[in-house]
């Protein structure tokens, strides 16, 4: 019998992660395109995601649909906990033949049609989103996975993914009402990334404590 | 309702436009990826799977900045994402051998009595080593080390957003949690003001300030850190949930522990707190008689994972922590030495301390 793709991973045969990379790489680009903003981190977020990918290959279920939202679920945990994938695979990524400097000349056209006004608005009311609410954001509207993928994809269960992205729609909409970088309401300061890093030690707390509700 | 409110997310949230990978360049990464997994699988055909070499956390590699910044996400939003969320750390059994376990508790003893040094937040904390660490040349099973050579660091005291130094090998690298470019720390101000062009570092993932991760620590965060040791180990192993295959969950608090006292200056109430809780953690043992990488003879606490054992060095006499050495196991060959050889509070990144 044929094996399947999710068995030929779990068995880390080389051509099949070539089938994935073919299949999705594409997406996972994308994805940490609009989770960071940023084209160079975005490609190294694709190495490690796939590195990553190859690690925890022997955890794929034998049996199952599409592989593309386990390795979204990958994407987004590498880009939130980006120093401890990039150092994992260090060496790997220092063999990595480093990106040529000038960008292709279909890539620049692209960037200059788009409405750069637009794009920096969504990034801004993007920004005022929880991490947890910008993951759903990311999979279920930009990334077009159903909720079950999503769901599966960052290890939460169906109902958490819907409560985010109707918390999201709230604050949205709120946002949408006080534009231009009005700040925020006062319970709305998980979204400012510098009060999150003063309260690194309260974190720390929350992260080992299951009943935090910001998360939920 | 999932459409409608998938649809509304969408007008009000347009996916930013899509962005591709140059052909080339896609072309390049997926060849060189299919290298690697074939590499790792001829090497797993006699070996099981290499865990990489740690090297210190701020280690320069090509891009220096992002060590220290993202360290501090990977706690901050531990909580918000998935995977390593939601442990509250099960209480392991078993512990570090009686020998290593004894010799922990002394360790701890001498570093809680050291004198707590008065720290100001704009100070630096300074520390010159030397080191050498062995790279797997294009997937060689055996390590070649580069050449002993000096290092110094200075980082900051309080806020990973202040920008510290390393010079290694000649070399000048500034450590900022913002992105470095052509030597100069990029500090685009934070959002609500983003840059066009997808040259966006203003997003809340890109930086966070404050006090750095288990894995970047600063001295603050350090000083943050609870102080009794199982809840401290507990706290280590939820943050490291699910990383470290080839080692273990065990072996992955050890590192992390490995990560708080390397290139760092430790609190003293912390530090007793990190030893005792490297004492709770199975699989820890004792190493006799080693040295370090300025040949100081010393005593070590070790933990082997499948490939590997990892080494923190301690002067028999004084306890004091001189350094580290990391083993290949099976290629029997050493991949990281070094020595400890100064470390001290400096008011600036750059200066040394005064004799």
């Amino acid at each position: 019998m044929e094996p399947t793709l999710r068995g030929r991973v779990r068995d880390g045969d080389p051509d099949a992660f070539g089938v994935l990379f073919d299949d999705c790489s594409r997406a996972v680009y994308n994805l940490a395109f609009r989770l960071t903003g940023n084209r160079h981190e975005a490609e190294e977020i694709v190495s490690l995601t796939f590195l990553e990918a190859w690690r925890l290959r022997t955890r794929v279920e034998p049996e199952g649909q599409s592989l593309r939202p386990w390795l979204m679920g990958i994407t987004v945990n590498v880009v939130r906990n980006f120093s401890r994938a990039a150092r994992r695979h260090q060496a790997a990524m220092a063999r990595l033949p480093e990106p040529a400097s000038a960008p292709d000349f279909a890539e620049e056209l692209a960037e200059r049609i788009d409405d750069a006004a637009r794009l920096a608005a969504v990034r801004a009311a993007f920004g005022r989103l929880r991490p947890a609410e910008q993951d759903v954001i990311a999979l279920c509207v930009w990334s077009e996975l159903d909720y079950a993928a999503a769901a599966q994809a960052l290890g939460i269960p169906v109902g958490t993914v819907r409560s985010r992205l109707s918390r999201a729609r709230v604050k949205l909409r709120r946002l949408a009402v006080e534009p231009d970088g009005a700040r925020a309401p006062a319970d709305d300061g998980a979204g400012e990334p510098d009060r999150r890093g003063e309260q690194l030690p309260d974190d720390i707390d929350t992260a080992v404590r299951p009943a935090h509700g910001g998360t939920r | 309702m999932s459409r409608d409110e998938i649809s509304e997310l969408a007008s009000m949230l347009p996916a930013p436009a899509p962005r591709q990978l140059p052909a080339q360049r896609a072309q390049a990464l997926r060849e060189h990826l299919l290298t690697e997994f074939g590499n790792a699988r001829r090497t797993a055909a006699t070996a099981p799977p290499r865990r990489l070499t740690r090297r210190p956390a701020r280690r320069a590699g090509r891009r220096p900045s992002r060590a220290a910044l993202a360290g501090a996400c990977a706690v901050a939003t531990a909580a918000a994402v998935g995977a390593y969320a939601l442990v509250a750390g099960a209480g392991r059994q078993g512990g570090a051998s009686p020998a290593a376990a004894t010799l922990l508790a002394k360790i701890a003893n001498a570093a809680e009595h050291q004198p707590a040094p008065r720290v100001r937040d704009s100070d630096f904390m300074y520390i010159r080593s030397e080191v050498a660490f062995a790279t797997y040349t294009n997937g060689s099973p055996t390590p070649k080390m580069d050449k002993l050579h000096e290092r110094q660091v200075w980082l900051p005291v309080a806020n990973v957003c202040v920008t510290g130094l390393l010079i290694e090998e000649g070399q000048r690298t500034l450590l900022s949690a913002y992105p470095v470019v052509n030597g100069k720390v990029d500090r685009t101000p934070p959002s609500p003001a983003p840059a066009v062009n997808g040259k966006i570092a203003a997003s809340p993932l890109s930086v966070v300030c404050g006090k750095g991760g288990l894995n970047g620590p600063t001295y603050r965060l350090l000083q943050s850190l609870p102080t009794d040791p199982r809840t401290l180990l507990n706290l280590i192993y939820a943050d490291t949930r699910g990383e470290g295959q080839a080692v273990g969950p065990d072996g992955e608090a050890f590192t992390t522990i490995g990560d708080m006292i390397r290139e760092t200056i430790v609190p003293p109430r912390t530090a007793a707190a990190l030893y005792r809780a490297a004492a709770l953690i199975p699989g820890v043992t004792l190493v006799g008689h080693v040295t370090n990488a300025a040949g100081q003879p010393g005593i070590a606490i070790a933990f082997t994972g499948s490939q590997s054992r990892y080494e923190w060095i301690f002067d028999p006499a004084t306890l004091q922590f001189i350094g580290e050495r990391d083993y290949d196991t099976v290629a029997h060959a050493v991949t990281g030495d070094t020595a400890i050889l100064d470390e001290a509070f400096v008011a600036r990144a750059g200066q040394l301390p005064a004799r």
